[in-house]
């Protein structure tokens, strides 16, 4: 009897770490909406989103949940969507693909939903898509965006459809962008998974293309890092001080994207005036960084609101404003669009029949809140939506973040893949060696043709 | 800890006041009752030894009066102030020291710091120096990790831990268990010099041989309740010891 | 690989180790001295790099980033305090899952919480303007910052190590770690001591997040990014042991630089460490520099 207190030794609490690290990794967010149906409605329906509300895109999440539920209130106001009020069933998935897999089961088999928004990566849509076409329920994507969700044999989903400029439009508008600019050495940086590798292929053929004397100077093996998130980045510093390159090519994103800037200037604070960038990037990266982001940068954008302006985006962005007190993020736009064109279709087709809904979304066009409308065509279902390019600039104490000046906003129709070279790769004649997970559209015989 | 009914507290409160009274002591581990009802008195200068087999609940006895078990209930007396109420650590600040069987100590601290950790200065009482001097080994080892000790080195130091709080009373459980003779030998001693600087002792023992042979008084414990309480010199030799001890 | 590049990932190894060792010397403390293994630490350090950011924010270059890790110590120090004496003290005598449960539920919490107060969005702090500028090496440019982060690392683990070696409270905590019923029978509040103990341990974890934010995005889910590190460096060095948080803090450290910055490891990097932890785990259970449990 002389120590009563109940102990375990170091060996089990060690065990019980194992099982620590386990239920984080569990760990799950949740959260839905009220259960009721306002006066005049013949009851609720669901939406669902599984979304990066933590992890490497947590930066993205928040503002597509915070647009659905807008969206929804307005289809609502609208009486619904086929006399049903709607409301929008979110999860947060970490930004993993386990936990993107887990959420879209529950979402279809528990929640019943009408309609999923895509998760914020392309491995996460690669994983989750099939979960919907299995389901049959419609899989809007409003952020991931690799064409090979819509052209390898084993992803083509009838009932996918994307409203964002998918990999091929995005990497060739900034190839044909970088030829303009007449940058000789270009130094690439990329995440390292279906997004990155998709993007980067688009950028470095259409550059190619559009000035064969463009030079990357880096080597393809050092072209991607780690993704998700790679904390520390001297490697790829000291890598682009030691090329001395004109232009730096990029699409990380999110933490990566705010790591990397924000590194740089420390090991360097003039090191993007030495070495500029083109990046994909979003009014949440600009935020995040606000006076830290280096001006003079050229950035592609999907929808920045500062930079589109006409009277339903004026209008979305004032009533977003005063509810969620911020501006809204090109996620929220896109989503926005999706939101919508999903709840028209629905009403056209009087019923929520996925295979009947996708019907009228197919061939029909959508206003969007980037100032034109888009349509969805056939074959991969992707809008005809265009990218918005421009070099940061001080907002002149508009905005506490740079915004964008000498703006373009390229047109979809103009970059949209052609439908032959889509139909190639369906059809497995762009892969290397006959090898179907090495499809890469410049080697699809129209491609080479030029 | 509370008392119901209150025993008679003790008149005055002082010097004149025995060191340590106990009454009413009932120790719980959940169901089991272990401790019924024990009292025990023990005058300044006085030892006395609570006798008992291995189970009989010495320990326990003297964990209720250290307030280191939950489960206890009774009041506790030093010097005539109850410190029923406080808690072990209150308890054990100035007033009662407790040296724990198996020469519990820490083993991963330093000779000196087990020693220092329990110092509280008094007036012509213990200090580090006076504890080296009575225990010159300690001096040697006093940069050494208690876990490193000996058995009989580490019960040194843990009655030398006790002696550095400078207590009104001093609790012993079973302190020779394990050690050679000529270290008992140098305890007993130990404990008659402590008498006569007023010091109270309880002495918790199997060893009746030790235990009488310093002790003034000898309280017998089985099943949990005193069962004989008479002066050493009775006891030893008497019959309760091989009634009780089974010796 | 050029001395150069190997001088460039060994900095950025130990820029690394510099955090994740402030971090794991708080989680290893406190479970040494309370037996509790506090899931919440990370979100202890979430705060910390919340908390910076605003103030440093707030303040402005010069001022602003110390400004920031001092609130940041402070506010994170009470809610430690608050943690301590609401939750922790329910659990102590439970077994360890109970522990586990209670500190894990703490965390869904402070997330929900700092998710509320702070938003989802992203935060940026800028090095304070004395320590923002670049560094030549062997041909290739270091961030002055990395070199303070490594700094502050030694500065504040050896502040720990007198703190636990040559004070009174260090003793004391040291006695707890071994037996805390014979620290309370020898006149030592040991209850005082617990919370006193958890609140240093949340400091750790606020210095950890405070030094860290500069250099990385702060986000809601840096809890679990930097828990997950923290809990193979102490499962590496030995729980409970400071000197194994710092081994540990090296190893993990300089693996991840070395492994995420090769072309051929970097989808593993992180597998590395818990490859290393796992081999550590069957060679020695304790950790390498933990003691095995005595009985």
């Amino acid at each position: 009897m002389t120590r009563n207190s109940p102990r375990l030794g170091r060996i089990p609490s060690i065990l019980t770490f194992s099982l620590a690290a386990f239920v984080l990794a569990a760990a799950c967010g949740g959260g839905g909406g009220q259960q009721n149906s306002g006066g005049g409605f013949k009851g609720t329906k669901k939406v669902g989103y599984s979304g990066a509300l933590t992890g490497q895109s947590a930066l993205y999440g928040k503002a597509v949940s915070q647009t659905l539920k807008l969206a929804m209130d307005d289809l609502n106001a609208k009486g619904g969507v086929n006399g049903y009020k709607m409301e929008p069933v979110i999860y947060d998935d970490g930004t993993t693909v386990d936990k993107a897999t887990a959420n879209f089961r529950e979402l279809i088999l528990q929640d019943n939903v009408q309609a999923a928004f895509g998760p914020v990566t392309s491995a996460q849509c690669q994983a989750t898509s099939p979960i919907a076409k299995q389901n049959k329920t419609l899989f809007l994507s409003a952020t991931c965006n690799s064409y090979q969700l819509s052209t390898e044999p084993d992803l083509i989903n009838p009932y996918f459809t994307s409203v964002v400029p998918n990999t091929y439009m995005e990497g060739t508008a900034a190839g044909r962008f970088v030829a303009k600019l007449g940058s000789k050495r270009i130094f690439i940086v990329s995440p390292k998974y279906l997004f990155g590798v998709s993007e980067t292929n688009a950028f470095v053929a259409s550059l190619k293309r559009a000035n064969p004397s463009a030079q990357i100077v880096n080597p393809e093996s050092t072209w991607y890092v780690p993704f998700p998130t790679n904390p520390r980045w001297d490697s790829t510093i000291n890598a682009i001080q030691s090329f001395k390159p004109d232009l730096i090519y990029t699409n990380i994103f999110a933490a990566d994207e705010i790591n990397f800037v924000q590194q740089a200037q420390q090991v360097d604070p003039d090191f993007f005036k030495k070495y500029p960038f083109v990046d994909l990037s979003s009014v949440d990266e600009l935020r995040a960084l606000g006076n830290a982001y280096p001006l003079g940068m050229h950035l592609y954008m999907r929808a920045p609101f500062f930079a589109i302006n006409n009277q339903r985006m004026n209008d979305f962005v004032k009533r977003y404003k005063e509810r969620f007190n911020e501006e809204p993020s090109d996620w929220a736009v896109l989503d926005y669009d999706a939101a919508m064109m999903w709840g028209q279709a629905a009403n056209a087709a009087k019923s929520f029949d996925a295979d009947k809904v996708i019907k009228q979304i197919v061939g029909h066009s959508f206003q969007s809140l980037r100032g034109y409308s888009f349509t969805i065509r056939a074959g991969d279902q992707q809008a005809d939506v265009g990218e918005t390019i421009g070099t940061t600039a001080d907002s002149g104490g508009k905005y506490k973040f740079p915004i964008l000046k000498d703006a373009q906003n390229l047109k979809g129709s103009d970059l949209i893949m052609p439908k032959q070279l889509m139909q190639e790769l369906r059809d497995g004649k762009c892969e290397k060696d006959g090898n179907p997970t090495t499809t890469d559209f410049a080697l699809c015989p129209s491609w080479k043709q030029g | 800890m509370i008392m119901d009914p209150p025993p008679a507290p003790p008149a005055t409160a002082g010097a004149t006041m025995p060191a340590l009274q106990v009454r009413q002591l009932d120790v719980r581990y959940g169901k089991s009752h272990v401790v019924f009802d024990l009292a025990v008195e023990v005058a300044r200068g006085e030892l006395l030894a609570l006798l008992g087999r291995n189970g009989a609940g010495k320990t326990t006895a003297i964990l209720g009066i250290v307030g280191l078990v939950p489960g206890a209930s009774g009041s506790v007396y030093v010097s005539g102030r109850s410190v029923s109420k406080l808690p072990s650590y209150r308890r054990t600040k100035g007033h009662v020291a407790y040296v724990p069987s198996g020469a519990r100590c820490f083993p991963n601290l330093t000779v000196q710091e087990n020693l220092e950790l329990t110092a509280r200065p008094a007036a012509g009482g213990w200090t580090l120096a006076r504890v080296f001097e009575r225990f010159p080994k300690l001096r040697e080892l006093r940069s050494n990790q208690a876990g490193g000790l000996s058995g009989g080195e580490r019960q040194m130091l843990a009655v030398g831990r006790g002696l550095m709080s400078n207590p009104t009373v001093l609790l012993l459980d079973e302190p020779t268990e394990g050690l050679a003779p000529v270290v008992v030998q140098g305890l007993g001693s130990l404990l008659l010099d402590l008498k006569r600087t007023g010091m109270g002792i309880l002495l918790a023992e199997q060893n009746h041989r030790l235990a009488l042979r310093v002790a003034d008084r000898a309280a017998f414990i089985e099943k949990g309740r005193i069962v004989a309480e008479m002066p050493a010199a009775e006891a030893r030799g008497s019959d309760i010891l091989h009634r009780i001890l089974g010796v | 690989m050029s001395g150069g590049q190997l001088l460039l990932f060994v900095v950025g190894g130990l820029s690394n180790a510099a955090y994740l060792f402030i971090v794991a010397a708080g989680l290893s403390l406190v479970f040494g001295a309370l037996r509790v293994i506090n899931m919440a630490h990370g979100s202890l350090y979430m705060i910390a790099a919340f908390v910076t950011g605003v103030v440093a924010n707030q303040l402005g270059l010069t001022l602003g980033f110390w400004g920031g890790l001092v609130v940041a110590v402070i506010v994170t120090g009470l809610v430690g305090a608050l943690i301590e004496v609401v939750v922790l003290r329910r659990v102590y005598g439970e077994e360890h899952l109970v522990q586990l449960l209670a500190t894990y539920a703490l965390t869904l919490v402070i997330a929900g919480v700092v998710r509320t107060v702070f938003g989802a969005n992203y935060r940026t702090v800028k090095p304070p303007a004395a320590i923002n500028f670049s560094v030549t090496l062997a041909g290739n440019s270091y961030a002055a910052y990395s070199f303070f982060m490594i700094g502050a690392a030694v500065v504040i683990g050896t502040g720990v190590y007198i703190l636990m070696y040559r004070t009174t409270l260090g003793r004391n905590i040291r006695a707890a770690v071994s037996d805390p019923e014979l620290l309370s029978a020898s006149g030592v509040n040991v209850a005082r001591l617990y919370t006193v103990v958890f609140v240093m341990g949340a400091a750790l974890a606020a210095l950890g997040g405070a030094i860290v934010a500069p250099s990385q995005a702060v986000n809601a889910s840096m809890d679990t990014d930097v828990l997950v590190l923290a809990f193979a460096i102490s499962v590496i060095g030995g729980l409970g042991s400071i000197i194994g948080s710092l081994v540990g803090a090296l190893i993990v450290g300089e693996v991840l630089s070395f492994g995420v910055q090769n072309q051929y490891t970097n989808p593993y990097a992180i597998a590395f460490v818990f490859i290393i932890m796992v081999i550590v785990l069957t060679i020695r259970p304790w950790g390498l520099f933990g003691k095995a449990e005595q009985t």
